[in-house]
């Protein structure tokens, strides 16, 4: 099928293309799946060369699952935003069993000479959500990061953690809460208190 | 705005997108799976059996003689009475004598 005309299919008709040997199926694929997958894993280890091992060993498993795929039941992202929270979940109790903490490589400072003000100011107040997600519980910090920057809706989140729709807005809910905590000592450092 | 909020929005925009090492990584996994894929849904060589079905022609043809030297053997073992006046018709007169192929083995227990 020629590239244009795969354009225009849907994530789910592209497995089954993929799993019947189309070269351009995979391309497709990829480069719809692999940012969110890789963006939500950054965003729940705070550490980009472990996110890239997640995405990639998930995007592994997306391939493999292609001729057993069933079309109709789950969309292969969430499909995906599903088996990076289990890679996720299982290098965070590994870090925990080596008493890792991450957080010191996510609060580098940063170097003063890396672009203007605003900048700056922006990659600090990214730092700072960073740090602060950081702090959450396992499960509050990927309810907050699905919910909230990958924009997923609720029965999606709870489809991916495998918990109800009630636990999904009780999580959000207390992650939000416990994150304006923690960045309401943290105004000044990121530049907000300017323009209040 | 509501800070939180506005720094959600942010972080949706400002993640680095995958690195080419990464992507291509990812399309090297793709294609390796792929080819594999194509491996198993490929026919299978012929079996043993497959092959001795080839040399005696296909299996029409193995069947055939299989059926034909089962009927001979049973004719042969059973010897019907219209065998005789049969070949007596086709062959003509005491031309074929009967013979006993399988003969019986009570002869052997008799005591002398």
């Amino acid at each position: 099928m020629p590239r244009d005309s795969l354009a225009q299919l849907g994530d789910d008709a592209l497995m089954g293309l993929y799993a019947a040997g189309d070269p351009f199926a995979a391309h497709l694929l990829m480069d719809r799946l692999l940012p969110p997958t890789l963006r939500y894993a950054a965003r729940v280890l705070a550490d980009r060369a472990e996110a890239e091992d997640v995405a990639q060993e998930a995007m592994l498993r997306l391939w493999r699952i292609a001729p057993d795929w069933r079309s109709g039941e789950a969309q292969p992202r969430t499909w995906l935003y599903r088996v990076v929270t289990n890679l996720c979940n299982d290098r965070l109790r590994a870090r925990k069993r080596r008493s890792v903490v991450p957080i010191d490589e996510v609060a580098e400072p940063l170097d003063p000479a890396a672009g203007v003000l605003a900048e700056i100011i922006e990659d600090e107040r990214m730092a700072a959500l960073t740090l602060a997600l950081q702090c959450l519980p396992e499960r509050q910090r990927q309810a907050v990061i699905l919910r909230h920057i990958e924009g997923l809706t609720n029965p999606e989140i709870a489809a991916i953690l495998e918990i109800g729709v009630e636990a999904v807005e009780s999580l959000t809910a207390r992650g939000k809460r416990a994150l304006q905590a923690i960045l309401a000592g943290q105004k000044v450092e990121i530049g907000y208190a300017d323009e209040e | 705005m509501n800070d939180l909020d506005d720094l959600f929005a942010q972080a949706r925009q400002s993640s680095p997108p995958p690195s080419a090492e990464l992507a291509a990584r990812v399309m090297a996994d793709a294609e390796v799976t792929q080819a594999r894929m194509r491996q198993r849904s490929a026919p299978a060589r012929p079996g043993l059996l497959a092959f001795v079905v080839q040399i005696f022609g296909g299996a029409g043809a193995l069947t055939g003689g299989l059926t034909a030297g089962v009927v001979g053997l049973a004719l042969g073992y059973l010897q019907p009475d219209s065998l005789p006046s049969l070949s007596y018709l086709l062959l003509g007169a005491s031309s074929v004598e009967e013979m006993d192929l399988m003969p019986g083995i009570d002869t052997l227990f008799l005591e002398e």
